[in-house]
């Protein structure tokens, strides 16, 4: 006969009580993997994200609010326009790598979301786009026929939302013009498969806006350099220079605030659960405090007696991780829609990764909350004495 | 001369309740020789649970002197007594006290178990049979009548072998059927075996089949 069956055998003994306390383990430890989770799914997305615009530096028109550079990686609009000759004068630096030069615009298309309307994302482009995005293929069609061509390249899902394959026409609201479709692209996996590209000649000529760039992107030989690059064209006027690194610093801090909100709810999540078990515990040790009296004196030792009531406490909050554990990956897919509401800039991989790392932390997390948490209720049924305890009730 | 297993020289045990000192167990002497049955008879209140928790080293003493099994334990705390009780005394109380999630076959492993006495599977399935439990070995003890229950408990208390049986009332929640049988079976113990058996009573008639009767009155043995 082991002690620890029959510390098994006391937690089926209120069955309920035992399940609801599990239950609150299950729930606190499902939602702080869930956030674990994210924090590294969100980051590594983003950086993926960021790998994949290609470039490492974006030059945009001076004032352009900081996180325009966020916007501009959503493909929103709003952003101000600087002069091509920017352009013209930074190409020919040594220590670039690739550059492209980039025009982007939005349209309202009131037919957009079932007639309630939405934004189309134009973007400019001339050839060097595609040398910054090698992984970048057509599914059909190619390259515009003419810099100023008046036809349109489609991101794999612009082209099934649209509902356009080559050759198709297709209108663009607001300026009442007509392209046709010379290509389709791949999916990306990227915001690229949102966007209907166009000539960088072609948008200057429908916007009216000649000889005007909303941003350049530069990919440096030496990534090593790329201080020493910003610092020169801080003399370029008109223009400001925000890195990759730091739009991922600015969107890391947009979500951060939320991060530290959600922590600090999943953390009293686990203390109330904590403080639930420690109360479950210590009541099943008070309803036994005749039964280990009785242990005592058939020669139990007080340490005995603990064992057994911490192995009760850490079976429990093992049990409540394992079922957490399972809850969150569950539960990954509701946890990624509803953050893809709530957040700034939600990238395009997936949110939420619990990798079994992860999960492995949470359930040594559980075991070193049972062994916290069984500490005092263990204590106290180690130190009941026979005498007392045997005459309880009495 | 038989061994003496227990012996006790003028132990007291008080109370202190407010103003009032309760003299649970007062000054009381006694030996308890190996192969005796001794049935401690006296009023509620009169000390025998006292003095029954004294002799199985489950209590500690106020004054006096205690010695058991050649040990003197009189200032040993509980951690220690814990050591002199294994293997040495075996317990029965009135209300059974079975751990009611184990079966009567593991009540009486789990008795083996915190004895920490050398004993097999075979010991448990001998005592349960001593005590005419085997076929409802596998049994919860809320499956048993309460004589049932007793004798489960009392299998429990001896598989280790203990040197003195110590019951409390055995019989205070049983019939006069049960309790006979009970009272057969410690008889038996004594007789066949030589187990030293204390145990308390209220009733005079069981009483008269130990081997030596003591009565206490306000926590002393009277003559
Ligand atoms: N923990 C205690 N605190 C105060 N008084 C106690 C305690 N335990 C026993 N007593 C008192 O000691 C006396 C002897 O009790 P007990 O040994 O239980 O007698 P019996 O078993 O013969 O009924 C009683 O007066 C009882 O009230
Ligand atoms: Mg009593």
């Amino acid at each position: 006969m082991s002690l620890i069956k029959l510390a098994l055998k006391n937690l089926l003994r209120k069955r309920i009580r035992t399940a609801l306390t599990v239950c609150g383990i299950a729930v606190a430890v499902g939602v702080l993997v869930s956030l674990k989770g994210f924090d590294v799914g969100y980051q590594n997305s983003l950086q993926a994200d960021i790998d994949k615009m290609g470039y490492q530096l974006l030059v945009t028109a001076k004032g352009c609010p900081y996180e325009a550079a966020t916007l501009m990686l959503k493909g929103g609009g709003g952003l101000r326009y600087m002069d091509e000759a920017v352009y013209a004068r930074i190409v020919s630096d040594a220590r670039i790598d690739k550059i492209t030069p980039q025009l982007v615009q939005t349209v309202f298309d009131p037919d957009k979301n079932d007639g309630r309307g939405g934004l189309s994302l134009f973007m400019g482009i001339d050839p060097s786009y595609l040398e910054l995005k090698p992984w970048t293929h057509y599914r059909s069609g190619g390259w515009f026929s003419a810099p100023d061509a008046a036809e349109v390249l489609l991101g794999y899902e612009a082209a099934e939302l649209e509902q356009r394959v080559v050759g198709d026409r297709i209108f663009i609201p607001g300026v009442d013009e007509v392209l046709t479709v010379a290509g389709v692209f791949e999916r990306t996996g990227t915001q690229d498969d949102g966007i209907l590209f166009m000539p960088l000649k072609t948008v200057q000529a429908m916007f009216d806006l000649d000889a005007r760039l909303t941003g350049i992107g530069i990919k440096l030989k030496d990534i090593a350099q790329i201080h020493a690059f910003e610092e020169d064209l801080y003399d370029e006027p008109g223009i400001q220079v925000v890195s990759m690194a730091q739009v991922k610093g600015t969107i890391m801090n947009l979500v951060s605030s939320a991060r530290v909100m959600t922590h600090a709810i999943a953390l009293i999540a686990v203390l109330v659960a904590v403080i639930g078990v420690v109360n479950t515990v210590l009541m099943s040790v008070f309803e036994r405090t005749k039964e280990i009296g009785v242990l005592k004196a058939l020669g139990a030792s007080r340490w005995d007696i603990f064992r057994v009531v911490w192995l009760e406490t850490i079976v429990v909050c093992v049990l409540g991780g394992a079922m957490g554990g399972l809850l969150a990956i569950l539960a990954t897919d509701l946890v990624q829609r509803a953050i893809q509401r709530v957040l700034p800039y939600a990238p395009s991989g997936d949110l939420v990764l619990i990798s079994p790392a992860l999960l492995a932390a949470a359930l040594a997390g559980t075991v070193a909350m049972g062994l916290l948490a069984g500490v005092y209720p263990a204590f106290r049924a180690s130190s009941t004495r026979p005498v007392v305890a045997i005459r309880m009730g009495e | 001369m038989a061994e003496c297993l227990i012996r006790a020289e003028k132990v007291s045990k008080h109370y202190r309740l407010g103003e009032e000192t309760v003299r649970a167990n007062d000054e009381v002497s006694l030996e308890v020789t190996a192969g005796g049955f001794y049935a401690l008879t006296g009023p509620s209140g009169s000390g025998k649970t006292t003095l029954l928790d004294i002799l199985g080293c489950l209590d500690t003493i106020d004054s006096g002197r205690l010695t058991a099994f050649g040990r003197d334990v009189s200032r040993m705390r509980e951690s220690q007594l814990v050591t002199v009780r294994r293997g040495n005394i075996g317990f029965m109380f009135q209300d059974f006290m079975l751990v009611d999630t184990l079966t009567v076959r593991e009540n009486v492993e789990l008795g083996l178990a915190l004895s920490r006495s050398p004993g097999s599977p075979d010991r448990v399935e001998e005592i349960i049979g001593t005590v005419g439990l085997h076929p409802r070995r596998g049994h919860l003890p809320k499956q048993l009548s309460g004589g049932e229950r007793q004798r489960a408990a009392l299998a429990r208390a001896l598989v280790s072998s203990p040197r003195v049986l110590i019951a409390d009332e055995p019989t205070g929640n049983l019939d006069s059927r049960n309790s006979e049988a009970i009272y057969s079976l410690f008889k038996e113990l004594n007789e066949r075996e030589g187990l030293t058996i204390v145990v308390a009573t209220h009733d005079a008639e069981l009483a008269a089949r130990a081997g030596t009767i003591l009565s206490m009155i306000d926590g002393r043995i009277v003559p």
